[in-house]
């Protein structure tokens, strides 16, 4: 693996420096990976260059997936009340109830979020995204269901995209956010 | 009038593209030079597929409550009538089932199948082919052998009957309307279905419909409450076992150390905090005793012995 790794570096690192906000991120991920390739054992692995890309790729996402939970955390965390509790002697302490990264967001608010963001889309566009990225058809059967071309499809679901992006990904901290939902 | 809107701006056709790339490298079968060159055509490309895949994921975790929300729009106004149509059909279930437990005479004597260190061939009267693999146990009941239960993992070959009523439990599951090449892997509360060639259809709690998986996809479901993950994948994938090979591809480390626990001969279990992690990989499962010690060095993590098995966890976890 290490051979491998030896033979792909460059071109790793090309696709790290591409793949991720700045060169010295790319370095440092790239360092990770080597890391972790330590602690395997020579074992059997087919393809080892795929191997080593994908280990890349998911590192990057996973660094990404803290980085926005964290920054999540804090936003919620400013909006934190302080819960204030006394001591036996007296003392007082605060005590931090922000909740930990991982539990951000709880699953059952993170559903939420993503059926308010689904419901807001525009019907048909809600539709043709429902059966492609929830049902898992493709665009040729969601075509052929909706009674659509597959450029209306992609259209469709470009379009759901876009929205869903701007509303679940990139809304600012603390949007006051009006819940006109249906129940359920 | 139509065609001009139907146009896609410059953002929509990177966002779809973006879509495209992250469905190859999920499949697996991504041309990396190609995805390097992508990302280097635009400093934006980076952040959309970041959006598309990270999306993707809250979207795999909450699949089964979505898909059931968006299932069918039309009769939803009348959502209590689905509910109690599906309290019918449980008791209705229920009594058929406890009818059938208890009226012997109506089939032959269950077969009971065991396979122990060795996979095990098994040929039912219609010609269909079940390859039980190690460690996996298969029940066979009914007048017409249609009535399977798995526990472990199989490889179904079954001719294509429109008129059979083949169903196989896994996992707590059902599988039905079946044809014709598929694996299955059933363990408490989780299973895992894929699909070479032909389709059938998953029961899920919920869903009067079930979810249909089709060649050259799987479904997993995990968990209580169940959630569910559809996704496509190389047909090849489909019973690869066979030649020594285990293919993962994300899937949840409480899965795949069942999975592996088949093979390698003792019970693998993995520490709760870390078992909803994901694994994508190929193991070779001829190096029995070794496959613990292979994942938990691909994942980083460390081996424990745990009661009469071993136990994945995360390094620094047993202080």
């Amino acid at each position: 693996m290490f051979a491998m790794y030896d033979l792909h570096r460059d071109a790793l690192l090309r696709f790290l420096k591409a793949r991720t906000r700045e060169p010295a991120e790319a370095e440092d991920v790239l360092q990770e990976l080597w890391i972790r390739l330590r602690q395997i054992r020579p074992g059997p692995i087919a393809n080892g260059r795929a191997y080593l890309y994908q280990m890349a790729n998911n590192l990057v996402l996973d660094r990404e997936r803290e980085r926005r939970r964290r920054t999540a955390r804090d936003e919620k965390w400013v909006h934190q009340t302080y819960e204030v509790a006394e001591g036996a002697a007296g003392e007082v302490y605060t005590v931090d109830t922000a909740p930990r990264p991982d539990q951000a967001i709880s699953e059952a608010d993170e559903l939420r979020q993503l059926e308010l963001a689904i419901a807001s889309l525009p019907a048909r566009a809600r539709e043709a995204f429902c059966l492609h990225r929830i049902h898992g058809l493709g665009h040729a059967e969601v075509a052929a269901r909706m009674g659509i071309t597959r450029s209306a499809v992609e259209k469709h679901i470009a379009l759901a995209m876009k929205h869903l992006r701007r509303r679940l990904l990139h809304c600012g901290p603390a949007t006051p956010v009006a819940s006109p939902m249906t129940d359920g | 009038m139509g065609s001009a809107s139907k146009e896609l701006s410059q953002d929509e056709q990177v966002l779809l593209a973006a879509m495209q790339w992250h469905a190859v490298v999920a499949r697996g079968e991504v041309d990396w030079d190609g995805f390097t060159s992508w990302l280097e055509q635009a400093p934006g490309h980076r952040q959309i597929y970041n959006d598309v895949a990270l999306l993707d994921q809250r979207l795999a975790t909450h699949r089964v409550a979505l898909q059931q929300r968006y299932a069918n729009p039309a009769p939803s106004r009348h959502r209590w009538v689905w509910s109690l149509a599906a309290a019918a059909a449980v008791l209705l279930g229920m009594t058929l089932w406890l009818g059938w437990q208890q009226m012997p005479f109506l089939g032959p004597a269950t077969q009971n199948y065991q396979a122990e260190a060795g996979s095990r061939q098994i040929a039912l009267k219609d010609g269909s082919n079940i390859v039980l693999a190690p460690g996996s146990r298969l029940r066979v009941r009914g007048r017409h052998q249609d009535l399977l239960e798995l526990t472990g993992s199989a490889y179904f070959d079954v001719p294509h009957d429109p008129g059979r009523a083949l169903t196989i439990r896994a996992g707590g599951y059902m599988v039905r309307d079946i044809g014709t090449r598929f694996e299955v892997f059933g363990a408490q509360n989780a299973m895992k279905v894929a699909v070479g060639d032909g389709e059938l259809i998953v029961d899920l709690p919920g869903n009067p419909d079930g979810m249909r998986v089709t060649a050259g996809h799987r479904l997993l479901i995990t968990g209580t409450p169940p959630v569910a993950e559809y996704a496509s994948i190389p047909a090849d994938d489909v019973g690869a076992w066979q030649s020594g090979r285990l293919v993962l591809r994300g899937e949840p480390l409480s899965l795949v150390v069942a999975q592996i626990g088949l093979y390698a001969g003792v019970k693998v279990s993995v520490e709760p905090a870390i078992a909803s992690r994901r694994f994508s990989g190929v193991l070779a499962i001829g190096e029995k005793s070794q496959l613990a010690a292979h994942l938990a060095d691909i994942m980083g993590l460390a081996v424990r012995p745990q009661g009469d098995g071993v136990q994945l966890v995360a390094v620094g976890a047993a202080h």
